[in-house]
């Protein structure tokens, strides 16, 4: 069997110049990024317009990754961020592209059980705040333990829990409106 | 409550991004060349006055340096040998130096005699051999109050001294506020800023538009160009222009763009668009609208009468005020036709008539007057400006035009 290069040489191959390394890479963990990014932002082309970026990004970011985490680890910190960076770009865009929010918008009508539970989901995260957002992506999604997310997100791990505990508060405030407005 | 997690983990998992393979060979791609741009670019940012600040370190140097050392014989020797050096390199910026550093000069000059002494007062207990701690420390007192800077490093270098291979703390501290000066002696000799009571008030700029939304859009069509010449005059300088006088459209302004003119029977102006890419985002094009006004007539214009009227009140001695103005004035003679007449007003502390109304012909009259204009005084602007206007409705005549034109640096009656 053939042992797979580990990322972190081709980490340093990439740093000292190696565009093969960097396409292995970018190759290997790709999917990831859109996904984080899909979960993230709630569309397809928002999610692939962040890919694009962050990936154009990187070779620049590259530099900055210093070794002292696992590279998975830091990727994900910087495709979480870039994601932030997108939502709060959003924010400020008026009625521009809303990503889960337009999800939400369009699939209230689609009553099928399928569709219904994605209006719910778009719901649910359009109501949640960034950071929380993406805390239980990666606990919930990327079956992170609590100790990995906080170190992804360079917060303590208290936060996470106390950013889960908020998580279930936001989730039964929408469940009591729920019921309120049927 | 966790079932409203559960529920939320369920329906996230199963918000998955459709694989487009397409789509990700496109991206990979873009992320390779952007790979290869930034191998390229891979040099490091240019240096400013700030980051070359940065650079030096002596103090590490220093500090390293006094570790290595421990013989006390030679700590000593070095020590000395070092404060009459450094005192000499300290003087010779200053002897040397641009008048007018005013502050920073006086401070620095007089530092360094204080720090002559001292050093003359150390040179000679170091030969008697006797270089106790008690000298050192009268020594230390004596010049840590100048500057605190000086104090806080031989804080940091106290630490050194409570090893036991380096019992010397003063001298080497001493030493410690010598390298400094050296340092701030060279933050003295670069360019000082200017005096500059410049001021510029600018309107926040306008935020981002999404054209399909919101599709009409104004812009003025008076154009400035000061901007370019202002930032070019700082940057000549060696220094970096305010950012608030960075003003984009100014400088886009300034160059002319030869716009096709428009037939003044048509419109009062043309425009021309063009769309291009964004060199910089491979997402977006650029749209640009330039517009052109009618040209006016300049072959067959009216004779002109100017009056210009000149302040030449004491604060306009500066270089860059009327010496610079008088250089624009004889540059602009050549442009004149003799039919063209010429006055020049002048006003200070009290208004006269420098130059009576002359035709623009006699080009060595205009420039000798124009070189006999010396600033000083206050400033009567207003018994300047009815002296202009006074002058003006003399020359007046049939199809000629008349101008006065009003050369000042600011306030108007003081």
């Amino acid at each position: 069997m053939k042992m797979e290069t580990s990322d972190e040489i081709l980490v340093d191959r990439a740093q000292a110049g190696d565009g093969d390394a960097f396409g292995q890479l970018l190759e290997r963990h790709y999917d990831m990024i859109l996904r984080l990014g899909y979960r993230m932002l709630g569309t397809q082309s928002l999610a692939e317009e962040l890919a694009q970026d962050l990936c154009c990004a990187l070779p620049t970011k590259l530099g900055s990754f210093r070794g002292d985490a696992k590279f998975t680890t830091w990727l994900y910190r910087v495709t979480m961020n870039a994601a932030k960076d997108y939502l709060r770009k959003q924010r400020s865009r008026e009625n521009a592209q809303k990503g889960w929010g337009d999800m939400f918008e369009l699939q209230q009508h689609d009553a099928s059980e399928k569709a219904n539970d994605r209006a719910w989901l778009a719901q649910a995260m359009t109501v949640l705040p960034p950071d929380i957002r993406e805390t239980l992506v990666l606990i919930l999604t990327e079956d992170m333990k609590q100790a990995e997310a906080a170190e992804v997100l360079g917060v303590p791990e208290g936060t996470i829990s106390w950013r889960i505990s908020e998580a279930k508060k936001h989730l039964r405030a929408l469940a009591q409106s729920e019921e309120a407005y049927p | 409550m966790s079932d409203k997690l559960d529920r939320l983990e369920a329906a996230l998992k199963a918000a998955k991004p459709s694989a487009n393979p397409d789509r990700k060979a496109e991206i990979l791609t873009l992320a390779r060349k952007s790979f290869d741009a930034a191998q390229e670019n891979a040099t490091q940012p240019r240096p400013t006055h700030k980051s070359a600040q940065n650079v030096p370190d002596i103090w590490t140097g220093v500090k390293d340096m006094f570790r290595s050392i421990n013989l006390r014989p030679v700590l000593y020797a070095t020590s000395a040998l070092c404060v009459g050096g450094l005192a000499i390199i300290i003087t010779q910026p200053f002897t040397v130096g641009p008048m007018g550093l005013t502050d920073s000069f006086n401070e620095a000059e007089t530092a360094s005699l204080e720090k002559r002494q001292v050093s003359e007062k150390l040179k000679s207990k170091a030969d008697e051999g006797a270089w106790n701690s008690t000298a050192g420390a009268t020594v230390e007192a004596k010049v840590k109050p100048k500057k605190e800077r000086i104090s806080t490093l031989s804080d940091s270098l106290s630490q050194d001294a409570s090893r036991p291979a380096v019992s010397a703390p003063a001298p080497s501290a001493i030493v410690a506020g010598k390298v400094r000066r050296v340092i701030s002696a060279e933050e003295v000799v670069q360019p000082v800023p200017q005096q500059s009571n410049e001021s510029f008030s600018n309107d926040a700029p306008n935020p981002l538009k999404i054209t399909n939304q919101d599709p009409v859009s104004t812009f003025s069509i008076d154009v400035d160009t000061a901007s370019y010449a202002y930032i070019r005059s700082s940057i000549e300088g060696g220094m970096l222009p305010p950012s608030e006088a960075v003003r984009i459209e100014e400088m886009i302004n300034y160059f002319p763009y030869d716009y096709l003119a428009p037939d003044i029977s048509e419109a009062p102006f043309s425009t021309s668009l063009s769309v291009f890419q964004t060199p910089w985002n491979t997402n977006t094009k650029i749209l640009h609208i330039g517009i052109q006004g009618a040209k006016p007539e300049i072959d067959n214009r009216p004779p002109l009468n100017l009056v210009f009227l000149i302040d030449t009140s004491g604060s306009m001695q500066a270089q860059n005020k009327l010496p610079l103005l008088k250089q624009s004035f004889s540059l602009m003679l050549n442009s004149l036709r003799p039919a063209d007449k010429v006055a020049i007003v002048t006003y200070a502390g009290s208004a006269g008539t420098v130059l009576e109304p002359t035709s623009a012909d006699q080009k060595g009259k205009i420039l000798e007057s124009l070189n006999r204009l010396s600033a000083g005084g206050s400033t009567a602007g207003q018994a300047g400006l009815q002296q202009a206007y006074s002058l003006a409705e003399k020359m007046q005549s049939d199809g000629s035009i008349g101008r006065v034109l009003l050369a000042t640096d600011g306030d108007f009656n003081v």
